[in-house]
């Protein structure tokens, strides 16, 4: 019993001062154009919703080596859109500024939402159905005599 | 009827089924002790349902994130096959956590069951590894960065894990998806049939506690498995409703190099001791987890299944999963830090695959082109001629010709590249670079005069030396000046003020050993990179942003000028 106390006081010690070692925050090294700094904004904003670090993105990308190819006005709209911030509306202005549709362009995330249908009515209802019938089977099964 | 009796007792003969109603306790009907069964039931709708989504996955990393886009848009009941998917390895991974827990907190891995345990703790493995491989075979920046960590603790073990994550012939995404579909699936099979077999030899464990009534009756396996049937209809029923009102969705094509996506809340808890101590951290408490799990019969001696009599074990079992749900709670309200891609690593780390997504190909082409014209290898070009110059030096006092000879050939090669742009900044330097000249002395076996050409080929590499270097690390201040003023920007924007000055700060400190070699070359641009203007704006309590923002665009305007100057 003892033992097991000792174990674990060692290995919660050893997690808690366990230093920040390795966790370092990013610079990238310089190799990224404009349009791979547009690519990182969007992800940001998709993932953890780094607002900071994307408006960063942006800006580079306005600056890096083939800025050319962007849209120049939709990045000054989507930073615009970030200082609000609307999200939503930045990734869209972003995509365009990357001349693709933002309906399907795959740099961004594919969300589909509920979508009210008879097929899906449909589906609801068997759902419904197997669960009931699961649990009346369930409920049903009693010790034999 | 006589017919169909002998039809049913020929067919009981050959397939007799009434031996499944063999009895077993009143307790292994109830919902705990159902719940490795319905962690069952999970792994048999994954399989049929990623059977079906194999048929129009593409494990190619130009082609994945886009195979699962077609089958959630295009493919006929695509999206509800995914979306079941999905939802059934979340209910199979919360249920096996369960049973896991039921199976602990009862004591149930005491004599004679310690080897089925272990045969548990493997399927736990098993099932988080299948959850982890499918995440990254999704092929968006969730499973790009699940892989990217991947290949970093490989890094760390080395041996036959770094080579299996290797760059070879084969895509880590196509390895990862035959880990997906084929061998941990197959292991996976293996050890439950262990797993079930050892249940049924060693019967399922006892109770701890007496049960306070005494059920009448006989309960029969057969009775478990009809049990099992309608849970299987109620985890169909809320699988199919959940893949209807939440279906799966999918995460953008990954860009490498960065860290912006939280993992799939499994992995939520290590995943903020990663925040805190890196990979490393990462590595040993997961480690240290499965670890204590595979030891728990051994080191849980007591007698009793009683948890009152096993409390330092239940207190340590209570402690890791609340210490594991905080974690988690944790890692959701803070913002991830950079772990592996990124800074100088970059170029390292970021391609994770051999056919990588996006511009990463393209980033990498630029990546060597820009290390080869950097003006940050031309002192190394120079290092290596310096290098060269020293044993050429020993070779010419022992009048060693033939080594002289090869010595000059190479030197000829290392000065080469970097010629031009010693000249573009010293034009007088290069007479005394030829390394022709210094041929021909030593064809002409006059080492004296070929140790005066090599002195002053030194001399005039050393030069070299110091006006590169220094150009370098000024090219580099004004980089870092350059993302400072970005985040000064970003500041000025979002109107916080105590982050504006502090970064304007940095940027003068960045700046201003700077500006005497910046003046060197052109003197108009020292006033322009004062700070000072700005600060003075700043120093407000309400500021004027409109004219904070313009001077920081001037001074934006001189560092790509300075900028300009040290290409
Ligand atoms: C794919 C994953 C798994 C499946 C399909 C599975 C299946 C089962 C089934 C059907 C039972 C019968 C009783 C019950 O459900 O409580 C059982 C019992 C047991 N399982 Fe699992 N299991 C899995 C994972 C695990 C894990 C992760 C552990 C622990 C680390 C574990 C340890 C045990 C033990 C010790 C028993 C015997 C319990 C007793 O006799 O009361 N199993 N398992």
């Amino acid at each position: 019993m003892r033992r097991v106390l000792v174990l674990f006081l060692i290995a919660m010690l050893s997690l808690s001062s366990a230093a920040p070692v390795l966790a370092h925050g990013g610079e990238e090294g310089g190799t990224v154009d404009a349009a791979g700094y547009i690519k990182q904004a969007i992800v940001f904003l998709e993932g953890i919703q780094d607002i900071d670090t994307a408006a960063m993105d942006i800006q580079k990308a306005m600056k890096a080596e083939g800025s050319d190819v962007l849209d120049q006005s939709k990045l000054n709209q989507a930073l615009t859109a970030l200082q609000k911030p609307d999200i939503e509306q930045t990734k869209v202005l972003l995509v365009q500024a990357l001349d693709k549709d933002p309906k399907n362009a795959p740099e961004l995330s594919l969300r589909p939402d509920y979508r009210a249908s008879s097929a899906n009515t449909a589906f609801l209802g068997l759902a419904g159905v197997f669960v009931i019938l699961g649990a009346v089977v369930v409920r049903k099964v009693k010790a034999s005599h | 009827m006589s017919e169909n009796r002998g039809l049913k007792a020929w067919f009981k003969e050959r397939f007799p089924l009434a031996t499944f109603a063999y009895e077993v306790p009143a307790h292994a009907n109830t919902f705990l002790f159902s719940l490795g069964g319905i962690t069952l039931l999970s792994v048999v709708i994954l399989v049929v349902t990623g059977i079906i989504l194999a048929q129009y996955y593409t494990p190619n990393p130009e082609t994945a994130n886009q195979s699962i886009r077609i089958i959630m848009t295009d493919v006929k009941l695509g999206s509800l096959m995914r979306s079941i998917h999905v939802w059934a390895a979340e209910t199979a991974v919360v249920s096996v956590i369960l049973h896991l827990l039921r199976v602990l907190f009862y004591g149930s891995y005491k004599k004679p069951r310690e080897v089925n345990w272990i045969f548990g703790v493997v399927l736990f493995a098993l099932m988080i590894g299948l959850f982890f491989t499918g995440t990254v075979i999704k092929w968006d920046q969730e499973g790009y960065e699940a892989l990217a960590h991947t290949v970093a603790i490989g890094k760390m073990f080395g041996g036959p894990f770094a080579a299996y994550l290797a760059p070879n012939d084969a895509s880590l995404l196509s390895k990862f998806f035959s880990l997906h579909i084929s061998v941990l699936p197959l292991l996976l099979a293996v050890v439950i049939v262990l797993h079930l077999f050892l249940i049924k030899v060693l019967k399922i464990s006892p109770l701890p506690w007496k049960p306070r009534t005494i059920p009448a009756g006989k309960h029969t396996f057969t009775q478990h498995f009809v049990k099992l049937t309608g849970y299987f209809f109620i985890l169909l029923g809320v699988l199919i409703g959940l893949a209807i009102l939440l279906p799966a969705s999918l995460g953008p094509l990954p860009v490498a190099g960065v860290e912006s996506a939280r993992p799939p809340w499994v992995f939520m808890g290590i995943f903020s001791i990663e925040n805190w101590a890196g990979i490393p951290g990462l590595v040993y408490s997961s480690a240290l987890v499965m670890l204590l799990l595979l030891l728990a019969p051994f080191l849980d001696r007591a007698r009793s299944n009683l948890l009152r009599e096993r409390k330092s074990i239940a207190a340590v079992a209570a402690a890791l999963v609340l210490v594991l749900s905080g974690l988690t709670v944790n890692a959701y309200a803070t913002k991830p830090e950079q772990h592996i891609g990124m800074s100088g690593e970059a170029a390292e780390s970021a391609p994770v695959d051999n056919s990588t997504p996006m511009d990463n190909q393209k980033n990498m082409d630029t990546q060597e082109k820009t290390d080869t014209q950097s003006i940050g290898s031309v002192p190394q070009g120079i290092d290596k001629a310096l290098n060269i110059i020293t044993q050429l030096k020993d070779a010419l006092t022992t009048k060693d010709a033939n080594t002289a000879l090869t010595q000059v050939k190479e030197l000829d090669e290392a000065i080469d590249p970097v010629k031009d742009a010693i000249k573009a900044e010293d034009a007088s330097l290069i007479p005394s670079l030829s390394a022709e000249a210094i041929e021909g002395a030593v064809q002409d076996s006059n080492f004296d005069k070929a140790g005066t050409l090599v002195a002053a080929m030194q001399d005039a590499l050393a030069k070299a030396k110091v006006i590169f270097t220094s150009k370098e690390s000024v090219a580099k201040g004004l980089a870092t000046a350059t993302d400072l003023l970005t985040q000064t920007k970003v500041a000025v924007a979002n109107k916080d003020l105590t982050t504006a000055k502090a970064k304007l700060s940095d940027l003068d400190k960045t700046i201003d050993p700077l500006k005497s070699s910046i003046s060197a070359k052109n003197g108009d641009l020292k006033k322009d990179l004062s700070v000072e203007a700005i600060e003075g704006v700043l120093k407000d309590d309400k500021p004027d942003w409109t004219k904070a923002d313009a001077l920081l665009d001037a001074f934006q305007q001189a560092v790509e000028a300075a900028k300009s100057l040290f290409e």
